[in-house]
């Protein structure tokens, strides 16, 4: 929690909030890739957005650990607003994980390292308790025989089941997820989403990109529906696939469920 | 037979090979056979005679009585005492520079952009005459010698600089290395049990505790100025500096654009992985992008070494006695210029295949696996 209570206005001070997104808009030079977005998630929530390419979902999951910055409207993560505050953001980012599409490991060191780094240099863990703490989230993912190996060496599902325990070693509130399964070949689909439902089933607070509807229908709380870089509509997911009430969700519904 | 393909492409080589071969015989063979007929002798014996030439300054010690092969072995090691200098020197400027290239801050990538345009697109012996010129313009004569820090001087006649020598007893050196080894493998022992935080501290105490127990004393010359001259301290001559500054200055700019390429090649998926997981841009840098960086330039890298060692024979444009300028005299005095030649190729052949070895064998040793 930041110490400095300008950061913590009343509506935001709710423990039960784990991300408020507040008249959000984000420009590319004279390109407006977020409108106002406005979106709050609870603890223990899951999320998924979902929406043409170029619809800005992936650049707004982005802005919450402030991997792109917003120019105006509000982000407050875990009641932390994210400003220019360099301290303030490193915070929030130790206590936001996220997985790539394309993974994202670091290629020069094994699995172990990989997942340990972290650990050890931002949590000051000493090695032998990051390694140990590796070890479990390795076997959480169901590869920890693969722990002297480099990601190279890895299929493309083991790589991205890594990336989900690199990211689980710092002991993240809320997890991103952005497009997880889209770099996949179709087999290796099946067990990264295994994966993130294990960690939804645990009540892990969780914003996931992606098009794997059977995914969002199965453990989904709210289905984000974006497009322009607006939000369109949020819904249920029986409500959403049932009946969505916007012309356009329909339209993309209708393109990719058939 | 020979329409077959491997047998017809196996002769052709054979043909070709003996043809080089018998080129390079006759070659020799007329070559030989002229300077014979001019009564020029021909053969190594020269150099174990004493070559009674002078050379300015050695990192070695040379006596002009001493024999041809000293003062090639002389030269030698000025060549690879003043390259290996601007190896390291520019090898660390180079990251900083490079590093500095990308900042967001601008002067500081704007002084870095000019370093590097103006060290590329120079050639270095301009460089060098400019550099050396500047001594006696800038710098005053020795009476007046500038004394920019304590016990450093800077004159017409190079650097002056404290010489330090190291005095200890063996009883407390044996005592202090002990407690040294002990206390470091017991810190080995530990270390995957404390914190990366408490293990530097924890060194430096040991090491601190090491020096006070070995009783070092570092005794330091002061130089002074002794009416004509310096007397003390480690003399840096004007030549040895502007070869030395000079090249560094040049390779700088060179290994920063290396390194500035190597820092862009890693995608910036590493740096939005590491961001994510809380890690500083500083420590992004430092345990993922420069050890993934390192494995992209040294290729290019080790070309710009060898680059050194080469433009370390500009060394006779401002009268630094390297390897090559040696040669020169040794060729005029002996007039055995063929037998220099050899032995100058030889030199920087065996100079330059060490390094690329040596940067093969590390490239190997860093590769990333990959299935």
């Amino acid at each position: 929690m930041s110490a400095s209570p300008a950061s913590i206005p009343a509506p935001f001070a709710d423990p039960t909030i784990a991300i408020e997104m507040s008249e959000m808009n984000k420009w590319y030079g004279a390109f407006h890739v977020l409108r106002d977005i406005d979106l709050t998630v609870r603890r223990g929530e899951r999320l998924v957005i979902c929406g043409p390419s170029g619809s800005g979902k992936s650049t707004m999951i982005r802005c919450i650990n402030r991997l792109e910055e917003h120019q105006r409207g509000r982000i407050v993560v875990d009641g932390v607003e994210l400003t220019n505050d360099l301290k303030r953001i490193e915070e929030i980012r130790r206590d936001v994980g996220m997985v790539f599409q394309h993974f994202n490991l670091f290629p020069h060191l094994t699995i172990l390292e990989n997942l340990t780094l972290a650990p050890i240099w931002v949590r000051r863990m000493p090695r032998r308790e990051a390694e140990e703490n590796a070890m479990f989230y390795l076997e959480r993912v169901r590869i920890p025989d693969q722990a002297g190996k480099y990601p190279g060496q890895l299929s493309g599902g083991q790589q991205q089941r890594v990336a989900i325990a690199r990211s689980l070693c710092m002991n993240p509130k809320i997890m991103l997820f952005d497009e997880p399964t889209s770099a996949l070949d179709p087999e290796m689909v099946k067990e990264v989403l295994e994966t993130m439902v294990s960690l939804a089933e645990e009540g892990m607070t969780m914003l996931c990109v992606t098009h794997e509807m059977g995914f969002a229908r199965q453990v989904a709380d709210r289905v984000v529906f974006m497009d322009h870089g607006q939000i369109i509509e949020e819904a249920h997911p029986d409500e959403f696939f049932k009946n969505p009430r916007h012309d356009r969700t329909r339209l993309f519904l209708n393109q990719i469920l058939n | 037979m020979l329409s077959d393909v491997k047998t017809r492409s196996i002769l052709i080589q054979i043909v070709l090979v003996a043809a080089v071969a018998a080129f390079a015989v006759l070659l020799v063979h007329t070559t030989f056979a002229n300077l014979r007929a001019r009564g020029i002798p021909v053969g190594f014996d020269f150099l174990a005679m004493p070559s009674r030439i002078v050379i300015s300054e050695a990192i070695l010690t040379y006596k002009s009585r001493d024999p041809y092969y000293w003062a090639i072995a002389v030269g030698l090691a000025n060549t690879i005492f003043l390259s290996t200098l601007v190896i390291v020197f520019s090898s660390i400027l180079g990251l900083i520079v490079g590093i500095a290239r990308l900042s967001s801050n601008p002067l500081a990538s704007g002084t870095c952009r000019v370093w590097v345009e103006l060290a590329r697109n120079s050639p270095p012996i301009v460089l060098l005459i400019f550099l050396y010129s500047l001594w006696w313009k800038v710098l005053p004569p020795v009476g007046e010698a500038l004394n920019p820090l304590p016990g450093v001087y800077a004159s017409m006649r190079g650097f002056v600089v404290p010489d330090v020598s190291v005095n200890l007893s063996t009883a407390g050196l044996l005592t202090a290395i002990a407690l040294l080894v002990l206390g470091m493998s017991s810190l080995l022992v530990l270390r995957n049990m404390i914190s990366r935080l408490a293990l530097a501290p924890a060194g430096l105490f040991l090491v601190v505790v090491a020096l006070w127990v070995a009783d070092i004393r570092f005794d330091v010359e002061w130089p002074t100025f002794t009416g004509s001259n310096f007397s003390g301290g480690n003399e840096l001559t004007p030549e040895l500096s502007t070869i030395l500054i000079g090249l560094t200055i040049y390779t700088t700019g060179f290994i920063a654009e290396i390194v500035r390429g190597g820092i862009l090649s890693v995608g910036r998926g590493q740096w939005d992985a590491g961001h994510s997981l809380g890690l500083s841009r500083g420590k992004i840098l430092r345990l993922v992008v420069i050890p993934q960086m390192l494995r992209v330039i040294l290729p290019p890298l080790n070309s710009q070494y060898i680059n050194v060692v080469k433009n370390s024979t500009l060394a006779i444009a401002v009268g630094y006695p390297d390897f090559l300028a040696v040669m020169n005299t040794i060729i005029s005095k002996s007039s055995h210029s063929i037998e220099g030649v050899f032995i100058i190729l030889g030199v920087y052949l065996l100079l330059n295949l060490t390094l690329s070895s040596a940067a093969n064998w590390y490239n190997r040793r860093i590769s990333i696996v990959e299935r």
